[in-house]
C-alpha cells in the first residue's frame, strides 16, 4: 500500500436524506494517520449514517470521501485496511467467541498461523480467552460488544471506525474497551470514535467534532472547543457566615453561596481567601464538551 | 472461491446448531417418508419376519426341512408354482430371498455327504442383493433346518444304520470319487455306525464311540438374483424417499432464505458489506452453502432408506446427477424466497405460501405414480415434480440419462432464471 503523506481519511460535504429527513447535511472533516478523531452527538445527530457513508455501507447523495490519498472506501483493497465496530452487534451468536474472530479473520484473508495469532489475540483484547470456546449467545451484553470490538480489528486494520461501541455495557466492559483501544491507538491505529458520551470523547479522541441534526458544529481538540464554546468555569463558594460586605464581592450572593464566573478560577479562590471570607464549601465548575454542546445547541447531549 | 468457501462453511455451522431448521431438513422429510411409505403399504411383517418363497423339486423329500425352516420366527414361508416365479418374487422384492430345493434332496440324509465334488448343492438360496444384511441369517437359518434333520436321524439308530447302508452303496457307485475322500467319507460312515450301535439299547456300548461330523460340506448353495429393472417401485418406501429428499431440500432452501434476513436483522450483513468481498460473494457463499446442505440432507435421507427399508438406487451416478441439478434448483428458489420479505418470519411464511402449493401438484404429497393424469400434467409447472422425477429416475424407475435429461435441464434452467431474479432484487434493495 502507498504511504501518502496527508489525511489518513478525507469526508467533503457529505450529504444523504432519506425522504424528507436530511439525516447528513455537508460534513467535511480529515483524520490524520494515527490519529484518534471523535464525532460527538445525540441519538440521531448522523453519526451512523456518516460512517455508513465512510465505509462505502451507503451512498452519499453528494460529497466524497477518500481514504489515504485518493482511494475509494468501496476498493476491496481499501476495505481491507478499514475495520468497522457497528453500533448494533454483529456477531454470529451461534457461533463461538474463536469461530466469529476466525471467521471475520478469514473474509479479511488472514490464514494459517497468522490467523491463529490475530484470533488469540483478538480474545485477549476481548478478555475472553477462557471463554474462547462459548457460544456468544451465552455471553453477557458487555461481553458481546468486547468481542464486536475484537472482531473489528482482527484483521489488523490501519483505520478503526468505532460507532457507540459502549451503548448499554457495565462499567467493567466499558472500562475493558477505553483500554482495548487505547491499546489499539498506541499500536498506531487511526480511530474514528463516535459517541454520546462526553467523558468517552475527552479521554479517548485528540479531536472531535460537534454533530447535531446532520451537521457539525465545531470542529477541534477538546481544549480548543472548551475554550472557545465552553465559557467561563463557575467557582461556588458556600460561606460559613455572612460577610460584613457585599460590596467587594466579585459575584452575586445567594443566601451563603457565593458564585463567581471567571476564565481562571484558581486566582479567583486566593483572592476570595484573602478577604478573610470564612469558606465552608469550595467546588469549582469547570466547563466541558457537555458545556460546549450545550452552548451551540441550547440543550443537553442526552436530551 | 477461498472466500465463497468461508461463508458457505459459517452457514453450514450455524444451520447444524439451529435445531428447528434441522428438524425441517431432516427429520420432517423422513417423517413424511416413512409415514406415507407405511400408509401405502408398509413391510411391518416383513420387518418382523423375512418372507421366504419356496421351490420344491424334490418330490415331497424336503417337507419336513420346509416345515422346520417355517418353525423360526425370523422366517415366514410360502411357496411358489414355479423356480422362475420364485426368483421373480424376489427380484421384485415381494420377498426377501427364495429356497431352491433340488431333486437330490434327501432329508436328514448322510447321503448328501456322499456327493461328488462337483455335484450342485442340494439346497439353492437366492437373497435379494438390497437384503445383503439378512443373507448370513438366512444361510444360518436354512442350514440349521438341513442339519436339525440329520441331528434327528442321530437319534433314531434303526434310521441312520440304514442312511449310512445308503451311503456306502452310493461311494460304491462312485467309481469317480478321489481316493482321498472315499477314505474320509467312510471314515465318517463307520464312525456314525459306531455312535448309532451305542444308541441302540440292543448293541453293546463301546467306550470309543462317537465321532464329529464334518460340517465344511456347502450344502446350501448360494445364487445370485439379478437387479430389478422392470421400472417399478419395489416397495412404497422408494416412492416416499425421493419425494422425501425433495422435502429435504425445501427444508434448506427457507432455512437458508431466512438466514439473509437474519444476517440483516443481526447487523453482520452490515459487517459483510464493509468488508472486502462483494455482494456477489456473500450472495454465492448462501447458494454454495443451500446446495452443500441439500445433498448433505439428501445423502443422509438416502442412506437411511438404503440400509432400514431397502431402498435400490439403481443408477448412483444418475442419482448424483439428480441430486446436484435438484439442490441447484431450490437454491434458486431460495434466493427469491429471501427477497419475499424484510423480516424472518414474513421470508418463512412467504416460503411456505410458495412452497406448499408446489409441492401439493408436484408430487411432495401424493406421489407421481399415483396422480391422475390431469394432476400430472399440472404437475409439469413444478420443480418439485421435475426433481422427483429425475431422483425416481435413478432410484427405481432405471431411466436411462437422455430419459432424464429434460428433468435435469428444466431443474438447472429454474435453478439459474430464479437465482439471477433474487439477486437482482437483492442488489436492488442492498443498493
Amino acid at each position: 500500500m502507498a504511504i501518502l503523506g496527508g489525511a489518513m481519511l478525507e469526508a467533503r460535504d457529505l450529504r444523504k436524506s432519506f425522504g424528507e429527513l436530511r439525516a447528513v447535511d455537508g460534513v467535511s472533516f480529515d483524520i490524520e494517520r494515527a490519529e484518534s478523531f471523535g464525532l460527538l452527538g445525540p441519538n440521531g445527530a448522523g453519526k451512523s449514517t456518516t460512517i455508513s457513508m465512510l465505509v462505502g455501507a451507503l451512498l452519499p447523495d453528494s460529497g466524497t470521501v477518500r481514504l489515504d490519498g485518493d482511494r475509494s472506501p468501496s476498493a476491496p483493497a481499501t476495505r481491507r485496511e478499514i475495520g468497522v465496530a457497528p453500533q448494533d452487534l454483529a456477531i454470529y451468536e451461534e457461533l463461538s467467541a474463536e469461530e466469529n474472530l476466525a471467521f471475520f479473520g478469514r473474509i479479511y484473508g488472514l490464514r494459517g498461523r497468522r490467523l491463529a495469532e490475530r484470533v488469540s489475540w483478538g480474545l485477549e483484547l476481548a478478555g475472553l480467552s477462557g471463554r474462547r470456546k462459548d457460544r456468544a449467545e451465552t455471553f453477557s451484553g458487555g461481553m458481546k460488544r468486547r468481542l464486536n470490538l475484537a472482531c473489528a480489528a482482527v484483521h489488523e486494520p490501519r483505520l478503526l471506525l468505532c460507532d457507540e461501541p459502549t451503548v448499554g455495557v457495565d462499567p467493567q466492559s466499558r472500562n475493558h474497551i477505553f483500554e482495548s483501544i487505547e491499546a489499539l491507538r498506541a499500536d498506531g491505529c487511526t480511530l474514528l470514535y463516535t459517541t454520546h458520551y462526553m467523558e468517552e470523547a475527552e479521554r479517548l479522541c485528540e479531536r472531535v467534532a460537534i454533530m447535531d441534526h446532520g451537521r457539525i458544529l465545531a470542529l477541534g481538540s477538546v481544549p480548543e472547543l472548551i475554550a472557545e464554546h465552553g465559557g467561563a468555569a463557575t467557582v461556588e463558594v458556600e460561606l460559613a457566615e455572612a460577610p460584613p460586605s457585599t460590596a467587594v464581592l466579585p459575584g452575586p450572593l445567594d443566601g451563603l453561596t457565593l458564585r463567581v464566573q471567571t476564565e481562571d478560577p484558581l486566582p479567583a479562590v486566593e483572592s476570595l481567601g484573602g478577604q478573610g471570607l470564612a469558606i465552608k464549601r469550595l467546588r469549582i465548575d469547570r466547563p466541558d464538551l457537555e458545556r460546549v454542546f450545550l452552548n451551540l445547541t441550547g440543550r443537553s447531549l442526552r436530551d | 472461491m477461498r472466500a465463497v468457501w468461508t461463508l458457505a462453511i459459517k452457514d453450514l455451522r450455524l444451520l447444524v446448531r439451529d435445531r428447528v431448521s434441522l428438524f425441517w431438513v431432516l427429520a420432517f422429510p423422513l417423517l413424511l417418508a416413512l409415514f406415507f411409505g407405511s400408509m401405502f403399504g408398509g413391510d411391518e411383517g416383513e420387518r418382523a419376519a423375512m418372507k421366504v418363497v419356496a421351490f420344491d423339486e424334490s418330490g415331497g423329500a424336503a417337507q419336513a426341512f420346509l416345515a422346520r425352516l417355517g418353525e423360526s420366527d425370523a422366517i415366514e414361508i410360502d411357496t411358489a408354482p414355479s423356480l422362475q416365479e420364485a426368483r421373480d418374487r424376489v427380484r421384485r422384492g415381494e420377498r426377501v430371498a427364495f429356497v431352491h430345493v433340488r431333486p437330490d434332496f434327501s432329508d436328514g440324509s448322510f447321503a448328501m455327504f456322499g456327493r461328488p465334488a462337483d455335484a450342485r448343492a442340494p439346497v439353492a438360496l437366492g437373497v435379494d442383493p438390497a437384503r445383503t444384511a439378512e443373507r448370513g441369517l438366512l444361510q444360518g437359518l436354512v442350514t440349521q433346518a438341513l442339519f436339525s434333520g440329520m441331528t434327528e436321524s442321530l437319534g433314531d439308530p434303526s434310521r441312520m444304520l440304514d442312511q449310512t447302508r445308503k451311503v456306502r452303496a452310493q461311494l460304491a457307485d462312485a467309481p469317480e470319487l478321489a481316493p482321498q475322500r472315499r477314505r474320509s467319507l467312510e471314515t465318517l460312515m463307520d464312525a456314525l455306525d459306531q455312535v448309532s450301535r451305542s444308541n441302540d439299547p440292543s448293541e453293546p456300548a463301546s467306550e470309543d464311540a462317537g465321532g464329529a461330523v464334518p460340517m465344511g460340506e456347502a450344502l446350501v448353495e448360494s445364487v445370485p438374483v439379478d437387479r430389478d429393472r422392470s421400472g417399478k417401485p419395489r416397495s412404497p418406501y422408494e416412492v416416499t424417499f425421493p419425494s422425501s429428499i425433495v422435502w429435504g431440500l425445501m427444508g434448506c432452501a427457507t432455512a437458508f432464505a431466512t438466514t439473509l434476513v437474519r444476517e440483516r436483522r443481526a447487523g453482520t450483513m452490515f459487517r459483510l458489506r464493509v468488508s472486502p468481498l462483494s455482494l456477489a460473494h456473500v450472495l454465492a457463499g448462501k447458494g454454495l452453502a443451500c446446495m452443500l446442505a441439500g445433498l448433505g440432507a439428501s445423502a443422509v435421507l438416502l442412506a437411511i432408506g438404503v440400509i432400514a427399508l431397502g431402498v435400490r438406487v439403481v443408477d448412483p451416478l444418475l442419482l448424483g446427477l439428480s441430486l446436484v441439478a435438484a439442490s441447484a434448483c431450490f437454491c434458486g428458489l431460495m434466493m427469491v424466497m429471501s427477497v419475499l420479505g424484510r423480516t424472518e418470519s414474513a421470508v418463512a411464511g412467504g416460503s411456505w405460501v410458495v412452497m406448499m402449493p408446489l409441492a401439493m401438484i408436484g408430487g411432495g404429497m401424493i406421489p407421481l405414480i399415483a396422480m391422475p393424469p390431469w394432476l400430472l400434467t399440472a404437475s409439469n409447472a413444478s420443480p418439485f415434480k421435475w426433481a422427483i422425477f429425475a431422483i425416481e429416475g435413478a432410484v427405481w424407475r432405471d431411466l436411462t440419462l437422455a430419459e432424464v435429461l429434460p428433468s435435469l435441464l428444466v431443474l438447472l434452467a429454474i435453478a439459474v432464471g430464479l437465482f439471477a431474479l433474487g439477486v437482482t432484487i437483492l442488489r436492488r434493495r442492498e443498493g
